[in-house]
């Protein structure tokens, strides 16, 4: 028989934080959500509370000396989970104003003792704490404050465990470093930043502790918008079952084992012709394909035409953009998939994105549609549009993504600007390249004073694939890929001369290593 | 000014209703009273005594442009509000003026407290209050 104790975890309804608290908040424990002022505390107070507070399972907020409570409830109304009905039916608040006045901890604590006892509340929040210690330490005369504001907090976690209820305590005050004896009688720290770089702002969560849980250790950017938090929890901490999109339509075969996607005969066709050739057979299910390539080369057009090569088969796609003015620049093609409904779109022009919140986007958007296709296009103004706090670490957020991508089964195609660069084989900016599966490279060519367009693939992992150099030209209806410029050489230094017919090459000998 | 109660009844009309048609101006100085008392008990325990009391003091303050008698001592920043204040201002009118301003008054505060916090919300912490009323009446009209 097991004996041991079984300890409830409560869902907090704040997407995202669950995953991070290591499976929901337990019950009867007693938290602190910390941080400084403006960093949405009384925010995910209240969300919380709105989320699990039921007539049977009634909330206290007690408001102290912080934020005056009909400011509060002006502003908390806002957000979309302020439910007016549940005010005084599932929630009561409380303002201990006259007793924090007073500065006495232990008139405070009798009447929330006092008021526990009456309404018998399964949630407590005492918000905020720093003022029940201003109010302490401007009292303190003989006392140590900090032994009688320990004695209360310890006190207060005592009484509420004992009286089943799950207690925070809001407060801007602590600061990390300090031993303050709050964080040793708290089961759970919540600690709320604003990570300030340039003239971004970043919302980032940590779990300091949360006793005897699994938490995600690190800093968790999070977005408040109107419906209130979003945690974004790296893509690792979901459900294995999160990840996956339901089912595959019925046109594609069942998606491969997204770790071993090479042992999978299966194979996605471009929608290009003779792509399919030049890559072995097509891009096998669950890779992920980087195509590079100058401005104007060609990288939306080969996107659009994955997609619609997708569309065509019955599958669904999802693309992730991220221009100024997606109308525009979006080709027609995409524009009717996305019309159609056949491609869902992430068009996340928020500010101060993060990478852990994009793929939270675009594996919404592949849930939503079943998707089998990502495209994003591009990763240069992906890059632009990340907050600058995570561009150093643009490359591991990336392996994130890539995995995350594979872990959902979807056959991914990112597309990246290239710079010209005549001297240096290069296929990406970022260094992204050895994190693809698969990569395409589109160059510009000078042949007799016209730019000509060739394409190459590069690399298809463990799988056999084209060594060719092909020419390609851009119509109304898409790609065409041509012949090999066989009469050509020194292609990729980007000034290709016409071979000598005997053996004698003209060839600049530096461009020609290329 | 169209302030609706859960009822859907005006603020006005529906303390007018508390009152006896014959009512003289002490009896309406009660319901007042008692009035103030039920919003004192609802709202206290959520904003602070301070809180109400400031919402008070602005109310009196905006009544009082239109009923001048209805004015009473300035304190800045009142720790309770004092509605005993109010019975000898309304005894002191007849008992139409007095009505007048009593409900320009609720109907002032009802209107206050939903530009801070808005009409759904103002609604429902209101609820008891104008419920209990509306009980308290039934049980008290039989006067003579």
């Amino acid at each position: 028989m097991n004996t041991k104790v079984t300890i409830n975890r409560l869902s907090t309804g704040v997407p995202g934080l669950d995953e991070v608290l290591g499976g929901g908040l337990p019950e009867f424990s007693f938290n602190l959500i910390a941080g400084q002022p403006g960093c949405g505390k009384t925010t995910l107070a209240h969300q919380i509370m709105f989320a699990l507070a039921t007539p049977e399972r009634p909330a206290l907020y007690f408001t102290v000396l912080g934020e005056p409570p009909l400011k509060m409830l002006r502003y908390q109304q806002q957000f979309d989970f302020f439910d007016t009905e549940a005010v005084t039916r599932a929630i009561r608040f409380i303002n201990l104003s006259e007793e924090a006045m007073a500065g006495d901890l232990d008139r405070v604590l009798r009447r929330i003792v006092e008021e526990v006892t009456t309404h018998g509340p399964s949630l407590v929040f005492v918000d905020s704490f720093r003022s029940v210690v201003l109010a302490n330490a401007a009292q303190q005369t003989a006392h140590d404050p900090r032994t009688n504001l320990q004695s209360f907090v310890q006190q207060l976690g005592m009484l509420m465990t004992s009286w089943q209820a799950t207690t925070f305590l809001i407060g801007e005050y602590f600061d990390e470093t300090d031993a303050n004896p709050v964080f040793t009688v708290a089961d759970g720290l919540i600690w709320l930043r604003q990570s300030v770089m340039r003239n971004s702002v970043v919302r980032k969560m940590e779990i300091m502790k949360m006793r005897g849980q699994p938490t995600l250790p690190g800093l968790h950017t999070f977005r408040i918008d109107p419906s209130g938090v979003r945690v974004f929890a790296p893509i690792t901490a979901l459900p294995p079952g999160e990840a996956q999109p339901g089912s595959m339509p019925p046109a594609t075969p069942p998606a491969s084992s997204p770790t071993s996607p090479a042992t999978s005969n299966s194979r996605v066709p471009m929608g290009v012709p003779h792509l399919d050739e030049m890559m072995g057979g097509g891009l096998p299910r669950g890779y992920s394909l980087l195509v590079a390539g100058p401005s104007g080369s060609g990288k939306s057009i080969l996107a659009a035409a994955f997609l619609a090569e997708g569309a065509r088969l019955g599958e669904t796609g999802v693309i992730a953009v991220f221009e100024q003015h997606p109308n525009r620049s979006r080709n027609r093609l995409v524009t009717e998939l996305i019309a159609s409904g056949q491609v869902g779109v992430v068009d996340s022009r928020a500010p101060d994105l993060s990478i852990d919140e994009i793929v939270m986007l675009l594996l919404g958007e592949i849930r939503r549609l079943k998707a089998t296709r990502v495209v994003i296009d591009s990763l240069s103004s992906f890059e632009l549009s990340v907050a600058p706090t995570f561009r150093e670490d643009f490359r591991e957020s990336m392996s994130r993504l890539v995995k995350a991508m594979a872990g959902a089964g979807v056959t991914m195609l990112m597309t990246s600007e290239l710079e010209d660069r005549y001297t240096d084989l290069r296929f990406s900016p970022y260094g992204t390249a050895f994190l693809t599966d698969a990569i395409i490279v589109q160059r510009y060519i000078e042949v007799d004073s016209r730019l000509r367009r060739v394409m190459a693939v590069v690399k298809v992992r463990a799988s056999a694939h084209s060594d060719e150099l092909r020419e390609f030209h851009i119509e109304d209806d898409g790609i065409h890929i041509g012949s090999k410029l066989v009469d050509h050489e020194g292609l990729l230094g980007g000034r290709p001369t016409r071979k000598a017919v005997a053996g004698l090459t003209r060839s600049d000998p530096e461009r020609g290593l290329l | 000014m169209s302030t609706e109660n859960p009822l859907g009844v005006s603020v006005a009309t529906h303390f007018a209703s508390r009152v006896p048609p014959s009512a003289d101006s002490a009896q309406i100085a009660d319901a007042v009273f008692v009035t103030w008392s039920g919003i004192d008990a609802v709202l206290v325990p959520i904003i602070g005594k301070r809180g109400l009391a400031a919402l008070y003091k602005r109310s009196i303050h905006v009544t009082a442009q239109s009923h001048p008698w209805l004015s009473v001592a300035d304190d800045v920043a009142p720790a309770a509000a004092d509605f005993s204040e109010l019975t000898p201002l309304l005894c002191q009118q007849s008992a139409a003026a007095a009505l007048a301003g009593a409900t320009t008054l609720f109907s002032t505060f009802h209107d206050l407290l939903s530009s801070v916090v808005g009409p759904s919300l103002t609604e429902r912490l209101m609820r008891p209050v104008w419920v209990a009323t509306s009980s308290d009446s039934a049980a008290k009209d039989p006067k003579p």
